[in-house]
């Protein structure tokens, strides 16, 4: 009774655990199938599909697109999601907790909902169809991912690092850029990494915002993946699960700096 | 104003504009640009819904049966997510919670990984798996379950199955911080009083760990009321989610107005999923109080 | 088959040869002893020792490698924890903190199918005798220590288990509470007469609270027997030390007429040949004596009794009943000595050469 309790346990547990990882597993593989069509398990293999891929110059544009996206939504998100993070910790104001509460709404409003109302709004801004827009956009999903990484290597400093600092005669700039600043950065890093990939992987408000010209890798995807299903879908997942990897790997390394 | 070292401090704050705490200053950047890009946006939409103050869109949602079914199938789908989610995430979280170090390694790895790639590829990727000729109708008809592909894609059950898969590490993490703090020892306590195994679960484990379920079981809820991009891929048309009906008025029927409307119902479904969050903690906080009778 | 009945009639729970593998380490190696009916133990040793193995063996959380567990005469060794009947205090108490201490205490008069009324009076009984009558309503986190440790016993005791376990019962108190819980403990399960398996590593906690002491060293059962016997019998140089304060003094092993001599630099100790403890030791090369110090007498070095060592006082201490002497023999070794013998002692310096002197019935004598 006891045996067959433990046994169905551990079946459903390492079930689960497949039904996690197959989606994620499976796609690295099929991007090498020499058939028109995705298969799984794979036949043959063949680079093909990634030549394609990267010779085309919409996915080429689309890349770049992404690329530079992210890039401007992690910078902007990391400077303004740092400096509330800091004010968060050290301060104690008015209204901080409605403020905490704004920062980190974004991360549970329904995208669609933020999708539909960034579009009304930036249309009258004249920002859809741009990256600039893109970027806005970005940098409010990533600012709150930006403020608890900040938070929670705050919290792991000395909090009377500060006060020595300015006690020795430094003034606030020269503590914050010589002992603040470094102590929080391993944070700062991995929230950065966080708001990088939230806006690499994201499609929906990009749908609203882009057009041809300024249109992402995930609207590429997706356009894929609801037309024709190719093997060079497959392939462009790979890349970016690869550098989503990447991404983990460089936060993690950031984290571990931290302890 | 002569500055020496010792007074640095003071001359610090001795500026007109320095008489503001240097918090303003950190702070004001995130609100301002949260104010113009996050919350107007959100405001705008309400202001769109309501035509001079009118409430017709509102009425027209609540009195059409289109409407109302779309808002009835994504409760109906995100409640039946939910639980599918909740159970399949009890046990996982209990072998991480109380595992061996080299289980909770596995288990993590497995949790985290799904959960760095994005939800578009994973849709993507279920879509390939789910399709007749995919890897799910080959293994079962191998297995002598089926002798003809079954339709997974473009039917509710590719939905849930898609959502569950997205949801289950967002349900699964809260489970174990709440297990993690159970002591199994109250177990060995239990049977030691003369309790089986499942007396044991039923009287002291799971009600322990029902803090955890309820915070589970909420933010799974409220994440899956707001899906677009897994049902848009995995589901028919007929069975859509709120989501998809919003967008479907922005991109397709242009009734920005009627859309808008949506948006804010789809909102305050949200919020009032999280006050629900809030009221269940209560309730249990309640619950631990007057249990004082036998 | 009618002896062996006989022989557990009075036995509470029996180990015979109980061994515990955790791969090749063996925690628990060939334990076995008698529990009788309605008296304290205690399992004594160090951490490590196996004490907590074989409490945990006897409650049922792991299964013994090798060996039978019975109780009342009825082989337990398989049989899961819910259904051996024994009452179980923990060492954090692990009270659910979900349910009131009447609740917990309601808990195993629940698993057996008492309805509520009959266990709410039973329950408020129990309060009653452990003194927590007007707690019945409260969270075990409104309470402290010594009161939850309370609870932990009332649960335990509630529904007249054949055996009740105690895991380190004073590990989780602060040292005021210890003494007076001791005691306290030791009249409440007299009081309802539960025979009592206790497991600490406090040897004074072991002596004020058992009626016997099981003691354990590296996984095994070193000697088990009363208070009184461990401290006048030991049988290894182990249990003297654990057992109160001893002086180990090492020494050579001669025969002397009708006498057995072991010898040391500056020290001898004589047994008559006839004597029990000779025989033991009577084919051994080496001995070892046990002397506790309050049976050696301060003499004048070189006063030749037969039973005598002499060395030189390094610490003289007056503690107002008692002197305290720590005296360097002259193999560089020391020994502990009290004494009240005023008079003698009074005049001696350290630095003083000294004589101590016993007789042959002051010592412990194992082979080595």
């Amino acid at each position: 009774m006891n045996t067959l309790r433990r046994i169905l346990f551990w079946l459903v547990v390492g079930l689960t655990a497949v039904f996690l990882l197959l989606p994620t597993l499976i796609i690295v593989p099929m991007s090498f199938t020499t058939t028109q069509t995705l298969e799984f398990p794979p036949v043959g293999f063949t680079l093909e599909w990634y030549g394609k891929v990267l010779g085309a110059s919409d996915w080429q544009a689309a890349l770049f697109n992404s690329l530079v996206v992210a890039f401007a939504a992690a910078i902007l998100a990391t400077v303004i999601g740092t400096a509330a993070a800091l004010a968060l910790h050290a301060y104690n104001f008015l209204g901080k907790t409605v403020v905490m509460g704004l920062l980190l709404s974004p991360m549970v409003t329904p995208v669609i909902v933020l999708a539909v109302g960034m579009y009304m709004v930036f249309s009258g801004w004249g920002l859809v169809a741009t990256r600039a827009g893109l970027v806005f956009a970005h940098t409010v999903l990533a600012i709150p991912f930006v403020v608890v990484s900040v938070l929670a290597s705050s919290r792991m400093v000395n909090p009377s690092l500060a006060p020595a600092s300015l006690g020795l005669g430094a003034s606030r700039w020269f503590t914050f850029r010589r002992v603040t600043l470094p102590l929080i950065m391993p944070g700062v890093l991995s929230g950065a990494v966080f708001a990088f990939i939230t806006s690499w992987d994201e499609v929906v408000i990009a749908l609203f915002l882009a057009d041809a010209q300024t249109r992402t890798v995930p609207i590429m995807i997706w356009n894929q993946v609801r037309t024709n299903l190719d093997p060079a879908t497959a392939a462009v997942a790979a890349i970016l699960i690869v550098l989503s990897a990447l991404g983990v790997l460089l936060s993690h390394k950031f984290r571990e700096a931290r302890s | 104003m002569t500055v020496s070292t010792n007074d640095r401090r003071e001359s610090v704050t001795a500026g007109p504009l320095s008489r503001v705490s240097p918090a303003f200053w950190l702070i004001a950047p995130s609100v301002l640009f949260l104010a113009l890009f996050f919350l107007f946006p959100l405001l705008k939409l309400v202001a769109i819904s309501l035509p001079g103050g009118s409430m017709e869109y509102y009425d027209q949602i609540f009195t059409t049966p289109v409407f109302l079914r779309v808002i009835g199938e994504t409760f109906r789908v995100s409640l039946i997510v939910t639980a599918v989610t909740v159970a399949i995430a009890y046990p996982y979280a209990y072998a991480m919670a109380h595992g061996s170090r080299a289980t909770l390694l596995v288990l993590t790895v497995a949790l985290l990984i799904p959960f760095w790639v994005s939800l578009l590829l994973r849709s993507f990727s279920w879509i390939v798996l789910l399709q007749n000729t995919g890897l799910i109708n080959d293994f079962l008809i191998a297995a002598g379950l089926i002798d003809r592909p079954v339709r997974l894609i473009r039917t509710p059950l590719g939905v849930i199955i898609g959502m569950v898969h997205i949801l289950l590490p967002y349900a699964v993490l809260p489970l174990y911080t709440v297990m993690k703090k159970i002591d199994l020892r109250l177990m060995e306590a239990s049977s030691i009083c003369g309790a089986s195994w499942l007396r044991g679960f039923a009287r002291i484990y799971f009600p322990m760990s029902l803090p955890g379920v309820a915070a589970s079981a909420i933010l799974a809820f409220t994440l899956a009321l707001g899906f677009y991009i897994t049902p848009a891929l995995l589901g028919s048309p007929r069975d859509m989610m709120i989501a998809q009906m919003i967008a479907g008025q922005f991109n397709e029927q242009l009734n920005f107005g009627l859309g808008a409307a949506l948006a804010v119902v789809l909102m305050v479904l949200t919020a009032m999923a999280f006050g629900l969050f809030g009221a269940a903690r209560t309730a249990l906080q309640m619950r631990g109080r007057r249990k004082g009778e036998i | 088959m009618n002896a062996a009945l006989q022989n557990t009639a009075g036995t509470a729970m029996k180990l015979e040869g109980v061994s515990k593998l955790y791969g090749s380490v063996k925690a628990l190696d060939n334990v076995s002893f008698e529990l009788r009916k309605g008296e304290f133990l205690t399992m004594l040793g160090p951490s490590g020792s196996g004490k907590t193995t074989s409490l945990r063996a006897i409650a049922g959380f792991i299964q013994p490698s090798a060996g039978r567990l019975l109780i009342d005469g009825r082989d337990m060794t398989a049989v899961p924890p819910q259904k051996r009947n024994i009452g179980m205090m923990f060492q954090d108490y692990a009270l659910f903190p979900h349910m009131t201490v009447l609740e917990n205490i309601g808990y195993p008069l629940e698993t057996r199918g008492i309805k509520r009324a009959e266990r709410e009076k039973r329950g408020m009984e129990m309060l009653e005798i452990v003194g927590l009558a007007h707690c019945a309503k409260r969270y075990p986190k409104e309470m402290s220590g010594g009161q939850q440790q309370r609870v932990a016993l009332a649960r335990a005791l509630v529904f007249k288990p054949d055996i009740v376990l105690l895991d380190e019962p004073m590990a989780a108190l602060d040292k005021k509470l210890r003494g007076q819980m001791q005691i306290e403990i030791m009249h409440i399960t007299r009081q309802v007469g539960a025979t009592v398996v206790s497991v600490t590593h406090d040897q004074e906690e072991a002596l004020v609270m058992s009626d016997r002491i099981a003691i354990f060293k590296d996984g095994r059962l070193e000697q088990i027997g009363t208070p009184h016997e461990l401290y006048l019998q030991p049988r290894s140089e182990f249990v003297a030390d654990f057992i109160g304060e001893a002086n180990l003094l090492r020494g050579v092993v001669h025969p002397a007429g009708d006498e057995i001599v072991v010898e040391g630099d500056g020290w001898k100790a004589n047994l008559p040949k006839d004597d029990p403890r000779s025989v033991s030791i009577a084919t051994a090369q080496k001995a070892c004596v046990v002397l506790r110090p309050e049976r050696i007498h301060a003499v004048p070095a070189g006063s030749g009794a037969p039973n005598e060592g002499v060395g030189v006082i390094e610490d003289k201490i007056y503690l107002g009943v008692e002197y305290r002497l720590v005296v360097r023999m002259n193999d560089g070794g020391k020994v502990n000595l009290r004494s009240r013998d005023v008079a003698t002692i009074a005049g001696m310096q350290a630095g003083d050469r000294i004589g101590m002197a016993w007789t042959a019935d002051d010592i412990v004598v194992i082979g080595a």
